[in-house]
């Protein structure tokens, strides 16, 4: 009982010290793939995206 | 001493998930292009909604009560640091790739003089040709159906005094034989998409060309 307690606490930190990542909506174990050209293409796109947003949120004010 | 080789078991497989997470290679399209367009296209990225499809859990039913509990427990907190993982999707990384491969093709088969990839429409000149690529949904279903992949993507032409293109392309991963990964549907969706792409730019240059 002692063990598995204490295997449980070792995942349980194990899995807590491995938090993903997130860069631009893209989960960091599919970024780490890409190339640096799409991994520009999905920053421009992300940019784009918020620029657009920012413009409608400030039409309604 | 069971149990506790049960949680092991989850563990290692918690572990190999992180580590067994590839995404899509680059797409080749093998067909010959046989139209030239004589001009520059901007090819533009748009992205709409993706609708991801949650994997089961793979807690054991034979691990007993403790072993179960402390597998779940790990697994659910693991899901919530590392959501990544326990979902798949047709996100932005392979819309990404998808792209870039678009563009490869059309430049390998000179089918427009250069191209070039952009994320806002303003960027193309105004004697280029745009091409507006919109993935208005990317959806992933369920694994009963085995995580079958539809694309619904549309597809804008507009050129310098020529009249404007538009066509609204739905394709589906072929979910059939044995073994078949969801990297395969995924290769297998997007190839489809290529293909259909190709054929509509070839159908407005047709078009274009009469007009």
């Amino acid at each position: 009982m002692k063990r598995m307690l204490l295997l449980f606490i070792a995942a349980f930190t194990l899995v807590g010290c491995a938090a993903e990542q997130n860069y631009r909506g893209v989960p960091s174990p599919s970024w780490k793939h890409l190339s640096a050209e799409q991994k520009q293409l999905i920053v421009d796109r992300a940019y784009q995206d918020e620029i657009k947003q920012e413009g409608v949120v400030r039409t309604e004010k | 001493m069971k149990k506790s080789k049960t949680v092991f078991i989850v563990l290692l497989a918690l572990l190999c998930t992180a580590c067994a997470k590839p995404i899509m290679p680059p797409l080749k399209y093998n067909k010959p292009i046989e139209f030239h367009v004589a001009k520059n296209a901007a090819l533009n990225w748009e992205v709409g909604k993706q609708y991801s499809s949650a994997m089961p859990s793979s807690t054991s039913y034979n691990a007993g009560l403790i072993g179960g509990i402390v597998g779940a427990v790990i697994e659910s907190a693991d899901r919530e640091r590392r959501p990544s993982l326990y979902s798949i999707s047709y996100g932005k990384a392979e819309q990404s790739i998808f792209m870039t491969s678009l563009r490869d093709t059309l430049e390998q088969n000179h089918v427009f003089k250069a191209v070039e990839l952009i994320t806002d429409p303003r960027q193309a000149p105004a004697k280029d040709t745009l091409i507006n690529v919109y993935f208005k949904t990317a959806r992933v279903s369920s694994p009963e159906k085995n995580y079958k992949i539809t694309l619904s993507v549309e597809m804008a032409i507009a050129g310098a005094g020529k009249s404007p293109f538009k066509r609204t392309y739905l394709v589906e991963s072929d979910t059939g034989g044995f073994g078949k990964s969801v990297m395969d549907q995924k290769i297998d969706v997007s190839q489809k998409l290529l293909e259909k792409m190709i054929s509509g730019i070839e159908e407005w240059h047709k078009q274009s060309s009469k007009g």
